[in-house]
């Protein structure tokens, strides 16, 4: 019974150049995050406060954006070369694609950690929200544009691959994990027009000092138009595992691949017309902008319960095979030993919890009690920190040892790291929640006041502060267990069944749903179209107040205008 | 190295250990649970009430949780003035 | 049913974020609990559990001896 490396050894390599990248990332980010935990909540203090933001665009930078991404790209040549059956068409194509993202990578963090030294020159301490006014080092922009080409290229590495597919099955339903994939490419690439925008025109321009200013409204809202898709860029991978991979682990199999399908497509339509609902205390958008953005928003949350019937279905399905009865008893049935399982149906459990606070925040009333708080952190260390990070991980358990032919170091170990990333992102998420609540601001190195004290409505400050402390500790101990692991896993000697790979079919199969599901130009140009709607007249309202550059007087304090012209809009 | 600190008793790990496959390693399989399945169900026998269960307190706590955040954070607070 | 090492583990888990909110349930309620109760509430949980596992292993164990 060969595992994937003995059927796609090429493929194997990429894919663990690519979580290679990701692990190494994940330990630095972990670091810095637990540096930053420890500081802002003084505990200890090991630097100082002005290299704050350095500390945390690295962390949010490694972690959000290349810890996520490069899984992504490895789980995703893993699953096209595994559903097609068949290896890519082009491995130097796919060893292009690899190189010039790493080498991305390598350049942008290059240009965040030389901030640690002033004496370089060199700082790009804009945070993972890199827009305007905050201008980073010119390395720091052209190591993200290669990177971003370097997925793009990825994306059409998977669909030449699907080409090649289709001609010798020209009747065939997309198998449903390359469904999954190239739905998600395609919201990829319909979303990074945005962030391309924003890099090449204005922010590469401006941080050369080839143009002198730029119009920060505008930025921010071509960053959004591709700050909110991105969360899905991270998600979508977990929701991959989760669909295909997790009813296996249960035991079961995928409830029903037709609604799996329907999930991504709606992903793909309503990604991206939602990104101003981040800006919604932004001056010079208009409110009714802002509020077409909270209802497509609100219409997301459609494919994310119907992903927690399917997903929990499909659990269920494991355990009563297992021998599992009645309503609550059936959860004693599931697998709780293998931390793969484990650590999914936790990250699962969270991103139900990170739904309340996501509903909060996605209302535009109620998004002004928590608007630039602690609680948003608290909000995404759920969402991408848990459903996404605590899946990878977990996935990492079941799919490291079909890369490796090497079989897992320590179950034991993997089991209690998962476990331990619960119970650390309980205590540092639930006191970010609160202390988001009592006004503790987000982005502040020493978020502490004279003659003013924060009050909660339970227990004090400082005991939020502690729980934080505490959380991060954890969330770190968990991650340097899982490298651990990994590593040790390296080194283990290859044997014939390593894991278990198997992946049943689906209890529906996707042989009776409607053919027009798999019709992806349909979808990308109906995407496209919500996009137009959802974008053309913010962004000449944008343009219009402030010009292109922001070349007027005043820029960037443009409030006054703002107001004008957001009075002009109205009426 | 994955040895099984469970402290099962050997009989029960027979399943895992016997099978005919060739170097298997010892112990726990990760996503071996398939394994240890007792029957199949198909589709028609499979009936989710379980989910129904859990979804359905989900959508308790959601209510309640919302109702909560309507009347403490919302209403108990002076107005917010924007613009 | 059962309840497994795993099994066991994985409520421990879970009784962490219940016993931190069951304070605020007091909370809303209008009883203001001091930081120790969520130790106490923690402790009764894990003791909980701690019942279930050997109650839930000692009958396994008599099911194994009629065999």
């Amino acid at each position: 019974m060969a595992t994937f490396v003995d059927r796609y050894p090429e493929e194997a390599s990429v894919v663990k150049a690519c979580l290679t990248v990701a692990f190494v990332s994940l330990g630095i980010g972990a670091f810095f995050g637990l540096v930053q935990a420890l500081h802002r909540t003084g505990v200890v203090r090991l630097f100082s406060s002005v290299d704050y933001y350095t500390v945390l665009t690295a962390h949010g930078v490694l972690l959000a954006l290349v810890f996520t991404i490069f899984f992504l790209l490895g789980l995703f040549t893993w699953a096209i070369t595994r559903s097609l059956e068949r290896p890519l068409p082009n491995i130097r194509l796919t060893w292009a694609w690899v190189g010039l993202a790493q080498a991305g990578t390598v350049a942008t963090a290059a240009a965040i950690l030389a901030g640690f030294v002033p004496d370089i020159g060199v700082s790009a301490d804009v945070l993972f929200t890199f827009y305007a006014p905050m201008k980073a080092h010119p390395l720091f922009y052209a190591g993200l544009a290669m990177f971003i080409v370097g997925t793009w290229l990825a994306g059409a590495d998977w669909f030449l691959a699907y080409r090649e597919w289709r001609k010798d099955n020209p009747d065939e339903r997309i198998p449903l994990q390359t469904f999954m994939v190239l739905t998600t490419m395609l919201m990829w690439y319909l979303a990074t027009i945005g962030v391309a925008v924003e890099v090449v025109v204005f922010l590469l321009p401006w941080s050369f000092g080839i143009v002198e200013t730029v119009n920060p409204l505008l930025t921010r809202t071509l960053f959004w138009f591709f700050g909110h898709p991105v969360v899905y860029f991270w998600l979508m991978p977990a929701y991959l595992m989760w669909y295909t991979i997790l009813p296996k682990l249960a035991g079961g199999r995928l409830f029903s691949d037709p609604l799996a399908r329907v999930v991504f497509v709606l992903f793909l339509l309503l990604s991206t017309p939602v990104g101003i609902h981040h800006q919604y205390l932004d001056p010079g958008i208009a409110e009714g902008f802002k509020f077409i953005a909270m209802t497509n928003t609100m219409f997301l949350l459609l494919p994310s319960l119907l992903t927690a019937f399917t997903v929990v279905a499909s659990m269920e399905h494991g355990a009563r095979q297992r021998g599992g009865e009645g309503r609550l008893r059936w959860l004693g049935a599931l697998p709780w030993r293998d931390p793969a399982f484990t650590g999914m149906a936790l990250a699962g459990l969270m991103f139900a919890a990170g739904g309340f606070s996501g509903m909060i925040n996605a209302g535009m009333n109620i998004n002004y009690l928590i608007h630039n708080t602690l609680w948003v952190p608290g909000h995404f260390h759920l969402t991408v920190g848990t459903a996404v990070a605590l899946t990878m991980m977990a996935g990492s358990y079941w799919l490291v040892p079909q890369l490796t032919g090497r079989k897992l170091y320590s179950r034991p170990i993997g089991l209690a790291q998962v476990v331990l990333w619960f119970v650390g992102m309980v205590f540092m998420s639930n006191a970010m929640h609160r202390a988001g609540l009592a006004g503790v601001p987000r982005r502040t190195a020493e978020p502490q006041y004279n003659s003013f004290d924060f009050t909660t409505t339970m227990g004090s400050i400082e005991e939020l502060q502690l729980q934080i402390a505490v959380g991060g500790t954890l969330l770190f101990v968990s991650v340097v267990l899982f490298s651990f692991n990994m590593l040790a896993s390296a080194i283990e000697d290859p044997v014939e069944t390593p894991v278990d790979d198997r992946l049943p079919a689906p209890l529906s199969g996707a042989d009776g749903s409607p053919r027009v599901l798999d019709n992806l130009r349909l979808w990308t140009a109906i995407a496209v179209v919500l996009v137009v709607l959802a974008y053309t007249l913010p962004l000449a309202s944008i343009v219009q107040d402030a010009g292109l550059f922001g070349n007027v007087p005043g820029v960037p304090m443009l409030i006054g205008n703002f107001v004008e012209s957001l009075a002009g809009v109205i009426a | 190295m994955s040895t099984d600190t469970e402290g099962e008793s050997l009989a029960r790990r027979e399943p895992d250990t016997a099978r005919p496959e060739p170097e298997r390693p010892y112990g726990y399989v990760v996503g071996s649970a398939p394994d240890g399945v007792e029957r199949e169900l198909s589709h028609d026998e499979f009936d989710p009430v379980g989910t129904l269960t859990l979804i359905f307190a989900y959508f308790v706590i959601l209510v309640v949780m919302w109702v909560f955040m309507y009347f403490v954070e919302f209403l108990g607070r002076g107005l917010t003035v924007v613009g | 049913m059962r309840l497994t090492p795993a099994g066991a583990l994985v409520l421990v888990a879970f009784s962490v974020p219940v016993a931190i909110e069951l304070r605020t349930l007091f909370g809303i309620f209008g009883v203001a609990l001091p930081l120790a109760s969520v130790v106490v509430f923690e402790a009764v949980l894990l003791a909980a559990i701690a019942v279930a596992y050997v109650a839930s292993s000692d009958s396994d164990a008599d099911a194994a001896a009629k065999h």
